[in-house]
């Protein structure tokens, strides 16, 4: 099952969403509802924290091409974070997805980036 | 040959120096210390270990199994122990961790002899290594007797006060001189009893072998120990009596006798003998009441039993459930006539309401006697003319009839008759057949309740063994319970399915059987349950088991063996717990016994001191779990079994595991076997170059792809290829739940093929495919192309297949 956790990052405007286990098609539109009014509530950036995801199918890539969407329409950014390790990442790669989002290895790293 | 060292815990002076005599006639014996405090760690500690004998004077059953639990070498011991108490203590050496055993009975009374016994199971303990040689005698060794050397008047003093009677005669047999015990024994007082002739005195009845027995005595031959039966004051006594010849100081020659009275004993022992003929006569209603022998044909032997010494034809009736008499045994001194009897009982039934003497005695509930029998009485009992035919012609002259009847319950009748032998039957005979009446419906009522308390004894056995086994990846399981011939008995398996693909299997055994048992073992069999999920570690769980049965106040002494393989890490975690040792038949047919993570059985206070230890476990290899019932043979040492399981588990060669559970218990056990036994083979697969599965076309089975997939190629690519490939497969798979099928049900299948060189992946479904509806569910199609070298979907009025194709290659830097 593909654990969704959402933590407002303490003395940032960003909100960190993560998802721990497999985030594939079969979990995607649960995963979407949830995704809803966070989607709705964000007011500085989205953190989407892949670190603990084990799966990531071309469902997921369409997940997030669906926030960075939302996000950019409102003047706001989407920042994933995977670490280069995951073999998850390797999803992203295989899409080309690297090249349209900005990826980091951390979540520190992508809170330091999009304030600064 | 080294030499042996012996350690006596526990033993009696006389005991002790009875062995030490023998030890010293077997020879190279190093040291023989003797230490009654000490405990049997003790005697393991030296290099080589010492032989121990120990005294059931100082060990229980659970001393002795604790500190065999502390014991971790090969040593032979061997127990005295008084018969009563042989079974228990040889339980608590079956527990041993280290048991690969032979538990060997003497039932020695020769004391060097057992001294012998004792530095050879010390040799070949030392010798093999392996094994543990163990002696049980089972007689206590006889006490030495002081033989202090006295001679004149200090022997006369001991001899007028000793508590044995003395008798001096003359030559023509009269008596000369006796002691105080003597003179109690005859019942005579003073010297009035000088110069009678002792046969008077001795014997009331057949003084001739008296007095022959004496004049042989005389005659300096040789007279063992003779028993004279007399009646003293209308009581039966009785004398052991000794004679030889003895010498007056003059020179005169007589006759010594030495007697004692022995009444007291022969009188124990023929009460005894009465008790083990009435508890022969259990035993063999205990046997007619084996669940192999159905009450009929108990009931048919009775009849025999009744024939010809009591009966001419005898008819025991049963009273069945709805009410109906139906004749279930009979036994005539003419088979004829027997044959006739079933026929007439068959065609005419005795009528619950009528006046047969069966049906009147089952409503009344006391025997009738019919001391007379004639052509009226004959009239007036039969159920049919046919019937009363028979009568005539038997010609029966009486009958006696009694209710085979108790705890409530009517079972039916039992009949005597009597026709050419003209017996005439009494209310004398009436009283014995209502004993043996009595008996009988007890032994059918116990029959009743034994297979009833058996039916729920196994249905709980049963329902509280898995129904079925988990499916784990990468482990087949297969199980047998097979249940004894007596009582069902406390053996059980389980498996249980841990995170990270992780699988724990338990066999176990309750010391005890019947209904207590089995629930014994349930209570067990979910606390292993629990504790797997709760702990990690094998010992942990033991422990807390053993933990929970002590708080429980259980009771009763299990062993158990508590395994967690991991497949993935190729690794096995054994703790067991005072049970045999699992066997491990690797892929090249290699086997090997699982001597570790031992310690002694749950229940003994040993909560705490369980251990276990990490084997490894490679693909192709297999488990073998068991309960002692499948190696344990009456009469034959235990590593016997141990050696033809083995044997037999070797032999299968690359079966199914459910093939090979099947091979070993037909192997080891051809027919029934008294005991219970479970048995659990758990097999690692082999790795294989191809993959096949089938699933229903759902979320979930994609996830199961995902995993057989990625532990199929998990050791042959790297980490990478392997997750491209998964990613691949996965992708193919969800467009065949989400579109193959719609909403109706189907079936998903995946073959995998794998060379050095490349992977093919096949992905079919039965449904009807439809091109992708929207660009949204779209990417699955590019990314499988990308990620492997070939992609084909073929599309067909039976399903769709899409064939994808990577080669192995070192990837060329852009």
């Amino acid at each position: 099952m593909t654990a969704f956790t959402v933590t407002q990052l303490a003395d940032t405007a960003h909100e960190v969403v993560e998802f721990a286990g497999d985030l594939d098609f079969a979990v995607i539109d649960e995963v979407t509802e949830q995704l809803e009014p966070v989607l709705q509530r964000v007011s500085g950036g989205l953190i989407v924290d892949l670190s603990q995801t084990t799966f990531l199918d071309s469902a997921g890539i369409k997940l997030l091409y669906d926030i960075h969407g939302a996000l950019t329409a409102r003047g706001q950014r989407l920042h994933v974070v995977v670490p280069a390790e995951n073999l998850a990442r390797r999803t992203l790669e295989l899409t080309g997805t690297t090249e349209s989002f900005a990826i980091y290895d951390d979540v520190e790293s992508a809170a330091g980036e999009s304030s600064g | 040959m080294s030499t042996a060292k012996v350690l006596l815990v526990g033993l009696g002076p006389p005991q002790r120096r009875s062995i030490e005599r023998g030890a010293r006639l077997a020879g190279d014996v190093d040291a023989i210390a003797v230490d009654p405090e000490d405990s049997l760690v003790a005697a393991s500690a030296g290099d080589p270990p010492a032989a121990a004998v120990i005294s059931d004077a100082v060990y229980d059953p659970i001393r002795l199994a604790r500190e065999l639990a502390r014991i971790d070498r090969e040593m032979a011991i061997t127990v005295l122990a008084s018969p009563d108490r042989e079974d228990a203590l040889r339980q608590s050496l079956r527990f041993a961790p280290f048991v690969t055993a032979n538990t060997t009975t003497r039932r020695t009374t020769e004391n060097e002899q057992l001294g012998v016994d004792v530095v050879e199971a010390a040799h070949a303990a030392v010798r093999r290594r392996g094994h543990r040689a163990i002696v049980a005698a089972s007689n206590r060794l006889n006490v030495e007797q002081a033989s202090p050397a006295l001679h004149g008047e200090a022997l006369g003093r001991l001899v007028e006060s000793a508590p044995i009677g003395v008798l001096t005669l003359d030559s023509s047999l009269g008596v000369a001189g006796f002691n105080r015990y003597a003179a109690e024994v005859l019942g005579v007082t003073g010297s009035a009893i000088v110069g009678r002739p002792v046969v008077e005195l001795l014997a009331e009845e057949d003084h001739g072998r008296l007095t022959s027995l004496l004049r042989a005595a005389g005659a300096d031959e040789h007279i063992r120990p003779e028993l004279l039966g007399r009646l003293r004051e209308g009581r039966e006594q009785f004398l052991e009596v000794l004679a030889g010849p003895a010498y007056s100081a003059a020179g005169d020659r007589g006759v010594l006798v030495v007697l004692s009275d022995v009444t007291e004993r022969i009188l124990a022992e023929r009460s005894r003998q009465r008790a083990e003929d009435a508890q022969a006569f259990l035993a063999e209603t205990g046997a007619l009441l084996d669940a192999s022998l159905d009450p009929d044909e108990t009931l048919q032997r009775i009849a025999s039993l009744a024939v010809p010494l009591r009966a001419d034809v005898c008819v025991i009736d049963r009273l069945e459930e709805d009410g109906v008499i139906r004749g279930a045994a009979v036994a005539a001194t003419d088979p004829e006539v027997a044959r006739r009897v079933v026929e007439i009982r068959r065609h005419s039934p005795v009528d619950p309401d009528g006046s047969h003497p069966v049906a009147r005695v089952l409503r009344s509930g006391s025997g009738e006697v019919l001391e007379e029998l004639d052509e009226n009485v004959y009239r007036d009992i039969a159920q049919s003319p046919e019937h009363y035919e028979l009568m005539r012609s038997i010609g029966y002259r009486s009958a006696v009839t009694a209710p085979l009847a108790a705890r409530g319950r009517k079972f039916g009748a039992i009949s005597l008759f009597s026709a050419g032998s003209g017996r005439t039957y009494s209310a004398a005979d009436l009283r014995i057949l209502e004993d043996v009446a009595r008996r009988a419906a007890l032994a059918l009522d116990n029959a009743r309740l034994y297979a009833r308390e058996r039916r729920i004894a196994e249905t709980l056995q049963r329902s509280l063994l898995p129904a079925r086994l988990p499916d784990i990846p990468g482990i087949a399981l297969a199980a047998h319970y097979e249940p004894g011939e007596g009582d069902v008995g406390g053996d059980w398996y389980d498996v249980i399915a841990l995170d990270r693909g992780r699988v724990a299997c338990v066999v176990g055994d309750i010391v005890g059987r019947g209904i207590h048992a089995a629930s014994v073992m349930g209570q067990l069999r979910n606390a292993v349950r629990v504790y797997a999920l709760e702990h990690s570690g094998a010992a942990d769980v033991v422990n807390a088991v053993d933990r929970l049965s002590d708080s429980l106040g259980i009771g009763h002494m299990a062993t158990l063996v508590y395994i967690v393989c991991d497949p993935q890490a190729g690794v096995l975690e054994i703790s067991a717990a005072g049970h045999p040792p699992p066997l491990v038949v690797e892929a090249d047919g290699t086997s090997r016994y699982l001597m570790v993570g031992r310690s002694g059985p749950v229940g003994v206070g040993l909560a705490g001191q369980h251990v276990a230890a990490r084997e490894p476990f490679a693909a192709g290899s297999t488990v073998l779990a068991y309960t002692d019932g499948l190696i344990e043979r009456r009469g034959a040492p235990l590593d016997e079994g141990l050696d033809k399981l083995a044997e037999v588990a070797v032999a299968a060669g690359h079966v199914a595991a459910d093939e090979l559970a099947a091979r070993v218990m037909s192997a080891m056990r051809p027919g029934g076997q008294a005991d219970d036994v479970a048995l659990l083979v758990l097999q690692g697969e082999r790795a294989s170059a191809r993959l096949k599965l089938s699933l229903p076309a759902d979320t979930a089975s994609v996830r199961a792809v995902r995993a057989e997939l990625k532990r199929w190629l998990g050791d042959r690519l790297p980490a990478e290829d392997v997750y491209d490939i998964v990613l691949a497969c996965s992708e193919a798979c969800a467009n065949v739940v989400e579109h193959a099928y719609a909403l109706r049900r189907g079936e998903l299948e995946v073959e995998g093929d794998v060379s050095a060189s490349e992977s093919t992946i096949v992905v079919r479904d039965f449904g009807r495919w439809r091109a992708p509806r929207s660009s949204n569910r779209g990417r699955g199609t590019p990314l499988m192309e990308t990620i492997m070298d070939d992609v084909s979907i073929n599309s067909g009025e039976s399903g769709t297949e899409v064939v994808m194709r990577r080669s192995f290659r070192v990837p060329v830097p852009a």
